[in-house]
């Protein structure tokens, strides 16, 4: 029995209140804000991945999760700040140009997260130089493309060749996510990875960073 | 084709078809050069498994994809996929035993019109009196002056009918009939036939296309066919076919043959059955969601693929049958009922023209559940309609062992008391589940508790004990079975029995949300509640019959009393009788299209939210 465990349930079973309370105790008792994520909020994700992809649970009741999680984040982050925790990597997800479907998006952005990563979400129907932007701006590791319409994976594409162009290649990982696609198209397009689900993308994350 | 391309003979079983074909072509492609369709769900990119073929000569070594997608067994076997594998070498290919059979009759009866028959297609016997020595005298203005004398102004007529009069008018002794059609003279035939005068209307589906063909001279329905959507090769969904479109030189004509020779082989075998000539039909009516208007008719649809998604016409669009290569009486002439807006078709406004959504001053909503959902509602101060994707899940595709409702798929599920009941269409051995039947699975087992409200299968130890006793059998331990539900009786314990897997209860989650999340927005917008809709019409092709309570079971709808919902079946097609038979319907069409407003769901920034909301099934019902 650990003293992360109800908090771990709490984020599994999406109950966000409680969520909120346990960490601000946990925090009151002057635990460390790395122990918490590391053993209560990281590990309640990792179950719900899990879950997600064994088809257990279905995307509401991840977002339910997400909402959880993201309460216990935010109480956390000026902790972490302060003590100079640095996230796994900088991620920026985004929704490829001419899609506007973000629940794929926001899935994968959550189960990063949860995963220790830094996210920052660039919205739906993000331009190429949009993403070249916000990666100059936050500084990213990877970057994540998410397409849900098969009309709109050429998007993926000119988004590679904007990074191309800007000489911003090398200096990022380019990964791809969404129902039309396949590890096939990514190698064409030239990105470095393809995640079948929001779970299977925080092993790719990791895997492209090395970690 | 260059000539330097290997050229290899590729044989197709149990078709018996074979040809010759160039180097590296796919199996996919062959196949349907020589008119064998091998039917897929994802436009051919290789994630859907669908179009499995045993190569049984001749097989080449896996792609990457393959060796993902089949197993060790399928692999040594021969299995391909016939969207990936390429032809390098004479071979023999094996297509599985395909659920679609050809000549299907399913799935065209439909609430039934009730308009008095004053088609706008007509025809008027003549008796022109001959011409005097010294008279000033034309044929065909003779013609039009008789037709106007009988109250038929014409304003238009084919540049062929002019070369035919001479002929037609002195054959019997001046007495001819004249083909009229909205104004327009489309021919003179010699004599009186007014008593032959045929019409067909086709609902072109994304998944199914079906046709009637009626008797104008007497409103009867003499013969009703229906058929798969060929373009299916390229993909399950609308924006799939746009892809195609988008991303294949001549991708376009392509569907637009494929479609316009299905069209033509429904004509003809509809025909056939009540012994007419292709000559005797002067009109076709087709409805179809607007992408499926625009590629029958070869119009570019591809800006619909983007925002802002545009249309390229609204319609009616009225044109030459020969024009769009359409085989009926050479001066006949094609209607295409007006789209209501970009993703919101013919098809919906065919429906809306036998139900009275604009006259009643009660709300009234409609909803045609195909591939492409589309939701009207409203009265007749206001009419408001919306798209929602909900994919073909509602046909059988996307559904491991789904399939249209067609001979042989089970369409009636019941669970009672632990035991397990089902009927298929046309009493044949069951070869898989079609739409109905998928929602009186799901919610059998929603009822009996074994799948929860959140749609997950529960393993025989999460069963509360009320169910356990009866629904030991059904149930499989989730573990052992890979998350599927086994429905015994159907294909026993072998490895091809029929199941439901997980993955397909997701499917119709996301079906049943996109079309809930539009009701759900439409109701906002016209602020009422759910109670104050007096009447619900559901529209489909997937089965012949949905019960009220499972519509409710499944959260398709907001909770209203159950006697308010009416299944109406392929109700796009008896839309499109009632215009072919009548004037005032057709006009009526016209005007709703004009009437009607459309709300953008794909933007609207709520659309995601209920959408995600929407997924959990309801179980006020029956609880």
């Amino acid at each position: 029995m650990s003293q992360y465990d109800e908090l771990r349930e709490c984020i599994i079973s999406g109950k966000k209140a409680r969520v909120g309370e346990l960490t601000q105790q946990f925090l009151d008792e002057d635990k460390v804000a790395k122990e918490i994520l590391d053993e209560g909020l990281i590990p309640g994700m990792a179950v719900v991945g899990k879950k997600f992809q064994e088809g257990e649970y279905f995307i509401p009741e991840m977002l339910l999760s997400a909402r959880a999680l993201n309460v216990g984040l935010d109480l956390l982050k000026p902790h972490l700040e302060a003590s100079d925790v640095k996230p796994v990597a900088t991620v920026v997800v985004g929704t490829v140009k001419g899609d506007i479907h973000d629940i794929g998006k926001n899935l994968v952005s959550i189960m990063l997260r949860g995963g220790g990563f830094e996210v920052i979400d660039a919205g739906v129907d993000v331009s190429p130089n949009k993403f070249v932007e916000m990666a100059k701006e936050a500084n990213a590791d990877i970057i994540g493309l998410s397409a849900l319409l098969t009309t709109t994976m050429p998007s993926m594409l000119d988004t590679v060749q904007a990074f191309e162009t800007d000489g911003m290649r090398d200096k990022v990982k380019i990964m791809i996510g969404g129902a039309p696609l396949t590890t096939e198209y990514a190698e064409k397009i030239g990105a470095d990875g393809y995640a079948a689900n929001a779970s299977l993308a925080v092993e790719m994350a990791k895997k492209l960073v090395g970690v | 084709m260059t000539k330097d391309q290997k050229q290899y003979r590729i044989e197709f079983m149990p078709a018996n078809k074979a040809g010759h074909f160039s180097e590296g072509i796919t199996v996919r492609d062959a196949a349907l050069e020589l008119g064998i369709i091998i039917e897929s769900d994802c436009a051919g990119i290789g994630s859907c498994t669908k179009c499995k073929v045993e190569i049984k000569e001749g097989a080449n070594s896996p792609t990457r994809i393959e060796e993902q997608l089949l197993n060790s067994r399928e692999l040594t076997k021969g299995v391909r996929l016939a969207c990936q594998s390429s032809v390098t070498m004479d071979s023999l290919c094996l297509i599985r035993s395909n659920p679609i059979a050809d000549g299907e009759k399913i799935m065209t009866d439909g609430l039934q019109a009730q308009v008095s028959l004053n088609p706008d297609i007509q025809k008027i016997m003549l008796q022109v009196a001959p011409a005097k020595l010294g008279e000033k005298y034309f044929d065909f203005e003779k013609i039009v002056e008789a037709l106007k004398h009988l109250g038929y102004e014409i304003a238009g007529y084919n540049f062929q009918t002019l070369k035919d009069i001479p002929v037609a008018l002195r054959r019997e002794n001046y007495c001819v009939t004249a083909v009229i059609d909205q104004e327009r003279l489309l021919a003179v035939e010699p004599g009186d036939t007014t008593q032959i005068l045929f019409g067909v209307v086709i609902d072109i589906g994304t998944t199914t296309v079906a046709a009637k063909l009626v008797n104008v001279a007497t409103g009867d329905v003499v013969a009703v066919n229906s058929a798969a959507n060929p373009q299916a090769a390229h993909g399950a969904d609308v924006v799939s076919r746009l892809h195609y479109i988008i991303q294949h030189p001549g991708g376009l004509k392509r569907l637009n043959s494929l479609i316009i020779k299905l069209i033509n082989g429904l004509i003809i075998n509809l025909a056939d059955e009540v012994g007419i000539e292709t000559s005797e039909i002067y009109k076709i009516v087709l409805a179809g969601n607007t992408v499926m208007q625009h590629i029958a008719l070869n119009i570019d649809p591809r800006h619909l693929a983007q925002k802002p998604y545009t249309a390229t016409f609204q319609g009616p669009a009225r044109v030459d049958a020969k024009s769009l290569g359409i085989s009926i009486n050479s001066s006949g002439v094609a209607y295409a009922i007006p789209n209501l807006a970009c993703f919101v078709g013919g098809d919906i406004t065919s429906v809306l023209t036998i139900l009275d959504l604009d006259k009643q001053r009660h709300y009234q909503l409609a909803i045609d559940m195909g591939t492409n959902g589309e939701i009207v509602l409203g009265s007749r101060d206001r009419l408001l309609c919306c798209s929602s994707p909900a994919g073909p899940a509602w046909e059988g595709a996307c559904i491991t062992w789904g399939m249209r409702a067609t001979y042989g798929a089970i369409e009636r599920v019941e669970i009672k008391n632990g035991e397990v009941s089902f009927r298929t269409i046309g009493g044949e051995p069951p070869v898989g589940i079609c739409g109905s039947g998928l929602i009186d699975i799901v919610c059998g087992f929603l009822r009996a508790g074994g799948i929860d409200k959140s749609g997950r299968i529960l393993n025989l130890a999460q069963l509360t004990n009320e169910y356990k006793n009866g629904l030991g059998d059904l149930i499989i331990d989730k573990v052992k079975e890979g998350n599927k539900l086994r429905i015994t009786g159907i294909g026993g314990e072998s490895e091809s029995a029929i199941t439901v897997s997980q993955n397909d209860i997701r499917e119709i989650q996301l079906a049943k949300a996109a079309i809930a999340a539009g009701v759900k927005l439409l109701l906002e917008e016209l602020e009422i509640s759910p109670d104050e809709i007096s009447s619900v019409y559901l529209a489909g092709a997937f089965g012949n019959h949905i019960l009220a309570k499972d519509v409710l079971e499944l959260g398709l709808i907001p909770q209203i009393a159950p006697e308010k919902i009416k299944f109406i079946g392929n109700a796009a097609l008896s839309g499109a009788e009632a215009i072919l038979k009548s004037r005032e319907a057709r006009i009526r069409a016209e005007q709703i299209s004009q009437k009607i407003e459309h709300m953008e769901m794909a933007d609207h920034p709520r659309f995601q939210d209920y959408f995600v909301d929407e997924m959990h099934f309801s179980t006020n019902d029956g609880k």
